[in-house]
């Protein structure tokens, strides 16, 4: 998050012999969806190609958006769900989820897809072994957004979620309204009472109130948990996380019914153990085959979200738990224990005073790799990463690529595939980047390290192992 | 025996019937629940209570009591007077308060002659009661005037089917150009809403299916071609129990298709949830 003027993009650190070594798909901003090899070498672009996020297919394919709906009438609604191949040639789409007429604009179909999407074979929608997605047939899960009134939340109209199956000819077979389950989410009080008088209110199409802000819908897919006879993980269901609300929870395909849940609140057990998750995207289950299979993996962002008790820094009540940096949490879903975590101390930052520089409010996600690794999208500062099981970097790559509308070069969430996902071109020559010596790197003009005169003031005791700084903290020994 | 009129204090309702009988000269006894007759109404009550609707607030007033049987609320009383038997299925029980009267169906059944109910709607109008009425299509010119005259504050238009079902679903024909001359009067102008409940259909030999999706769409085809758009307010109502027929309940996901059908001709189609409208 902390970032200085001047800094390299594209590929900064690689080393192949530690990487899961492929491609890498990302939304690059408003250019497209861009497909990289590992050294940022930009093998294909889909130029103009929406993607929230994009996908890949095996055999080359690619699913996202053609277009976004007016930001004035609608939020982060995109218009359908596309399967494009190699060629840009579109052969599937989805539209028909509601005909939406904007004063103004052109009236059509729209999916109103956002956050998320699963197409049948693969629960997660990235890379498990044994697990692709079809790309010639099979229904696809859309996450998408519905207005309505439901009293029991506010008075104020809603931009609810929903998610819904659609059969590849285009049938809705399958439909889950996240309101209808208000009751099942467990909030105080205080919580129901600030959620009544602004839930989430965003000022698209007169207002309206994201409440729940579903980022995250994926299929729970094979697992131990279901396989020992807990019926809470059976495969079809749906785990989903509500950045707004910091729910993460778990949607009975059966039922409909909540059936496994973490948040809203963090301050009992057994949740306590996880330390408050804040605005998280990418809550899913490791999927089976992969290291880690059956544990729950999250981009706990930080940052701002929840409804509850009123204080200096939230003086209504909304987004009132906050915290200035990111951790990466796999976490065991019945003991709620943290088994891996990737959080700035992992990463190699002095906590809590450098924490922010592994920090992102907003997007981000977490991938786990078939050797271990995990790839993880640093969403704000559209930096993508790659860390050993151990917290080695040996991978990483800054989007260069900033928004003339939105001047970020932010990336929603990128996924890795393997180099045989993409027929159509050979596997790229792999060559290794090592870890650049920051101390010593400068930019033409600039001058190099080292004084020109060097004294020593007679009297003068080392420094300290301690930081003794203003705050506080996890070097200085506080027993 | 002379009528009786169980009223309660500041009734706007019962108002509106004293009025009516008033004016067309109808003797009657006025029982005030709260004053002359709080002891006659604890006995009655007594005596007829299976016969008295008693709602979330409380025992609808007025009670019309004559020729021995119970006439509960402004819109079943009136209709009586106004009409005697004549309008029996046309008025029942209105669920709605404040202002508003429902439990007016124009469709009960074929009426040549429909000015004793469009009397009664220009009676409740007149009188201050804000109008939801039912239509299944059937009477189009009496629906017609009803809209005509403004007298309908809200329509909710049970459309049970394409025209071809109307005799199996209600045991009444509807000839396709009566169902397209009722359809043809919606407009903008009205509040409404379109309702297709997925009827239970007896078959010929005894068994019993749903309205088909197919069946459904072609409803809302007549819709779109009746009145030129596919914008209308358009729900799909779930079948209610089937009490006694051994059919199997639709299920949730049955009903998408249902609603993905309609669409191509009714593009604001959904599936009503509880107590929606």
């Amino acid at each position: 998050m902390t970032y200085p003027t001047v800094y390299p993009t594209g590929t900064t650190v690689y080393l192949p012999e530690k990487c899961f070594n492929g491609y890498t798909l990302f939304q690059a901003r408003e250019l497209g969806a861009l497909l990289i090899d590992m050294n940022g070498g930009e093998v294909k672009l889909w130029k103009g190609f929406h993607g929230f996020p994009n996908k890949l297919l095996k055999g080359g394919h690619i699913l996202g958006h053609t277009g976004e709906r007016s930001t004035r009438f609608g939020m982060q609604d995109y218009r359908d769900m596309v399967q494009a191949d190699w060629n840009g040639e579109v052969v599937w789409k989805f539209n028909e989820y509601e005909y939406i007429e904007d004063p103004g604009e052109e009236a059509q179909w729209m999916a109103r897809v956002h956050h998320d999407y699963q197409r049948q074979g693969n629960p997660v929608g990235y890379y498990v072994p044994g697990m692709d997605a079809w790309a010639d047939r099979g229904n696809t899960l859309i996450l998408g957004h519905k207005n309505l009134y439901c009293k029991k939340i506010s008075d104020k109209n809603l931009l609810d979620d929903v998610i819904y199956e659609v059969s590849f000819e285009g049938d809705i077979v399958w439909e889950w309204v996240c309101s209808d389950h208000f009751d099942a989410f467990g909030f105080r009080e205080e919580a129901k009472n600030v959620l009544s008088r602004d839930p989430n209110m965003r000022p698209c199409g007169g207002g309206m109130g994201d409440w729940m802000h579903i980022n995250s819908m994926s299929l729970l897919g094979p697992n131990k948990w279901y396989d020992a006879g807990d019926l809470r993980f059976h495969p079809d269901n749906i785990i989903v996380d509500g950045r707004e609300t910091n729910l993460i929870f778990i949607i009975s395909k059966k039922t409909g019914e909540i059936v496994w849940k973490v948040g809203p609140y963090y301050d009992y057990t057994p949740e306590k153990e996880l330390g408050w998750i804040i605005g998280q995207h990418h809550a899913h289950m490791i999927p089976r085959g992969l290291p880690g299979e059956g544990h729950i993996l999250v981009y706990d962002n930080g940052g701002w979200a929840g409804y509850g008790a009123c204080h200096p820094c939230s003086l209504n009540g909304t987004k009132n738990v906050l915290r200035d940096y990111s951790r990466v949490l796999e976490f065991d879903p019945i003991s709620l224990t943290i088994v891996w975590q990737h959080t700035p101390q992992e990463a190699g930052l002095v906590h809590p005073m450098d924490s922010n520089r592994f920090y992102s409010p907003f997007i981000s996600s977490a991938q786990r790799l078939p050797n271990g690794n995990t790839l993880i999208t640093e969403g704000s500062g559209g930096r993508i990463i790659e860390v050993t099981a151990d917290h080695e970097l040996v991978w990483e790559y800054i989007s260069p690529y900033w928004g003339k509308n939105l001047k970020m070069n932010m990336v929603y969430r990128a996924y890795r595939y393997p180099y045989d996902y993409v027929p159509q071109v050979e596997p790229p020559r792999q060559i290794a980047i090592a870890p650049t010596d920051v101390t010593h790197f400068r930019i033409p003009g600039a001058s190099p390290r080292g004084a020109k005169s060097e004294v020593s003031v007679q009297g003068s005791i080392p420094y300290q192992v301690s930081s003794a700084l203003c705050v506080i903290s996890d070097k200085d020994d506080i027993k | 025996m002379m009528p009786r009129l169980f009223t309660a204090t500041g009734c706007m309702r019962c108002k509106i019937v004293k009025t009516y009988m008033a004016q067309n000269q109808i003797d009657y006894e006025e029982l005030d629940i709260n004053t002359n007759g709080k002891e006659a109404f604890k006995e009655f009550y007594r005596k007829n209570r299976p016969d008295i609707f008693r709602g979330i607030d409380g025992i609808e007033f007025p009670i019309l009591f004559a020729d021995g049987r119970i006439y509960q609320g402004v819109g079943i009383a009136l209709a009586h007077l106004m009409a005697g038997e004549t309008l029996d299925g046309f008025v029942f029980r209105s669920d709605l308060s404040h202002g508003w009267i429902s439990g007016l169906n124009i469709s009960a059944k074929p009426l040549a002659d429909g000015r004793d109910f469009l009397s009664l709607l220009e009676f409740l109008k007149d009188n201050g009661l804000m109008i939801q009425l039912e239509t299944d299509g059937r009477n189009p010119l009496l629906l017609e005037t009803a809209l005509t005259e403004k007298w309908v504050h809200r329509l909710i238009f049970n459309l049970l089917g394409p025209a071809d079902l109307y005799t199996s679903i209600t045991g009444f024909a509807l000839p396709e150009d009566e169902l397209l001359h009722s359809l043809s009067v919606l407009t903008p102008s009205i509040d409404y809403h379109i309702i297709l409940p997925i009827s239970l259909i007896p078959g010929k030999d005894g068994e019993s299916r749903y309205l088909s999706p197919e069946e459904a769409a072609r409803a809302a085809e007549l819709v779109e071609k009746a009145t030129g758009s596919k914008k209308h307010p358009f729900f799909i109502r779930e079948p209610a129990g089937a009490n006694g027929i051994n059919i199997a309940p639709l299920q949730q996901a049955d009903l998408f298709k249902y609603r993905t059908l309609c669409r191509r001709h009714m593009v604001l189609c959904d599936i009503l949830k509880g107590e929606q409208l």
